[in-house]
């Protein structure tokens, strides 16, 4: 039965990728960019199941199983203020991007600046803070198909396997089987997650009884600072801004903005992906939370899977594959995104500016053994997980987030000078590593997190340099 | 949009971030309400549908 619900799904998916190929995997904008054409609700699924990923299904479980009820709030409220950034970058990324036919973040960078070095670093900068979050999800896939198989697919053939079918798809129908795939895959996670809540408290006895038992046991996971007094004052205010910050970072989430068919739509899609969180982040922390009463005493890396394991307790055997197979809908649809952005930003920020000869078909080629690359990559860093999914996810969404205040000033300012930025970007970056790995005492951050910190830096630095220099030219011709 | 509407719209999105940083103005008993659910928790709900009803708005009349 397991297997027969998981070869239907990769039918489904891969039969869908075939129909992405046969409309636009001919020219750079049709297989990175969709032919900018995406309505409303393709946009915003495809932007909500690239960024719902692992990190909802494994990392929201684990860690609502660690903290409590207050990771709820961190995500749902965090997330939905994240929308506010669509209307301050998206707006301008999108009008930019359909007027000089910008398919990459650093070819907006670069058509502002006229500096290749700042373009290039910011496309280092999002290709390398992202394989944390790409490799995530492989590990994730790694972790259920091991569970709902009971073995009998070891992590990393789970992993591989999975890995191998997402580049396929993405390799044959690009951005738009992506988007479309992202549709199926985010409608079928949601509804399959919240059936999964349904089943398992009601094996519990009911989800208030069950609340109650867990208070009884585990109050501090009822606390609003959380467990362990994980989000005191200066925690909470730093992480219900950081997702503002990063969101929009995310290189697969950058180039969501420039796919919108016009403004209304990517109006319509913020909108959504403000107000979706409120409902769907409290399903994973509910059966996180309540898995004390099934398995108490995981630590760490085990409690990621948490959800996995509630399933399989408290369903029957082809409900628990079902909903894996949901979650793996989530960590393919983030996964297939981010190899796609990564493959578009280094064929046309790294190998264009070279080889400006190079026609429309060779770049879709590049960009097709670059996501093989990348999966290779990822899968060698998912071999050997070096945290838990929750920190994986927040080492790579710090580093992106330094990229917030060049993206904004770059939209918004009169004078932005590139070496200034450059040096930015270093600095914030190295302090972020320093923090990271306890290279600088975390007393110098006043109980805050570490990228507030470097942000604020970055943003001095930045703030010097405008201050000392002339007004840019703007409309550097993308080459 | 005309400066003057532009902060009001700054403000009332301020206020919401302010009005999520609880610490500051109200002490949470630790205890359990509707469904189980922390006695908080309706309070950062109501929070949420209250950001989208201003985004909504601010998305409707100025997001051009």
């Amino acid at each position: 039965m397991v297997y027969a619900i998981l070869l239907i799904y990769i039918a489904v998916v891969f039969l869908g990728s075939l129909r992405g190929a046969k409309q636009d995997a001919t020219t750079p904008e049709g297989y990175f960019l969709a032919n900018r054409s995406l309505g409303t609700l393709t946009l915003f699924f495809t932007i909500l199941a690239t960024n719902f990923s692992a990190f909802y299904f494994l990392g929201f479980a684990g860690e609502g199983y660690r903290v409590g009820y207050t990771y709820y709030v961190v995500m749902a409220l965090g997330t939905g203020f994240a929308a506010f950034s669509f209307f301050l970058l998206g707006t301008k990324i999108w009008q930019l991007g359909k007027e000089h036919g910008h398919i990459t973040p650093g070819e907006l960078i670069y058509h502002h600046t006229g500096s290749n070095a700042l373009r290039w670093l910011y496309a280092l900068v999002m290709i390398l803070f992202t394989f944390p979050y790409l490799s995530l999800q492989i590990v994730g896939a790694g972790y259920i198909l091991e569970t709902i198989t009971q073995q009998q697919i070891p992590y990393l053939w789970g992993a591989s396997f999975l890995t191998l079918f997402t580049i396929a798809y993405v390799w044959i129908g690009g951005m738009r089987s992506v988007a479309k795939t992202d549709l199926k895959q985010g409608l079928l996670a949601i509804g399959l997650m919240l059936a999964a809540v349904l089943v398992i408290t009601n094996s519990l006895g009911g989800l208030t009884d069950a609340n109650e038992q867990v208070f009884a046991l585990e109050p501090g996971l009822f606390s609003r600072e959380g467990a362990g007094d994980k989000y005191p004052p200066q925690k909470w205010f730093s992480i219900l801004i950081f997702w503002l910050f990063c969101i929009p970072m995310f290189p697969q989430i950058f180039m969501r903005f420039y796919v919108a068919k016009d403004l209304d739509k990517l109006k319509k899609s913020a909108l959504l992906y403000g107000g979706i969180p409120l409902i769907i982040s409290l399903f994973p922390v509910i059966i996180g939370v309540l898995g004390h009463l099934s398995f108490p005493g995981l630590e760490g890396k085990a409690a990621d899977q948490i959800l996995p394991m509630m399933l399989v307790e408290h369903s029957s055997e082809w409900f628990a594959a079902l909903v894996l197979t949901g979650a793996l809908a989530a960590f393919m649809s983030t996964l297939d995104s981010q190899l796609l952005a990564l493959s578009t930003i280094v064929t046309r920020d790294f190998v264009l500016p070279f080889r400006r000869e190079l026609a429309l078909s060779q770049q879709v080629k590049i960009g097709r053994i670059c996501v093989i690359l990348f999966a290779i990559i990822g899968l060698g860093i998912a071999a050997r997980p070096f945290d838990t999914i929750f920190d994986m996810g927040k080492l790579a969404f710090s580093g992106l987030s330094m990229l917030f205040p060049i993206t904004l000033a770059v939209l918004y300012w009169k004078v932005v000078r590139p070496v200034w930025a450059v040096i930015a970007i270093i600095i914030g970056e190295v302090l972020l590593l320093a923090f990271y790995y306890n290279w600088l005492p975390n007393q110098l951050l006043l109980g805050f997190d570490a990228y507030l910190l470097a942000m604020i830096v970055v943003f001095l630095i930045l703030g010097l340099g405008a201050v000392r220099g002339k007004p840019q030219i703007r409309g550097k011709e993308i080459e | 949009m005309k400066k003057r509407k532009a902060w009001y719209w700054w403000l009332a999105f301020i206020a919401l971030f302010l009005l999520s940083q609880d610490y500051l103005f109200v002490q949470w008993s630790n205890g359990t309400s509707w469904l189980g659910f922390p006695t908080w928790l309706g309070w950062f709900m109501l929070l949420h549908l209250g950001f989208i009803l201003v985004f909504y708005l601010f998305a409707k009349k100025h997001w051009e």
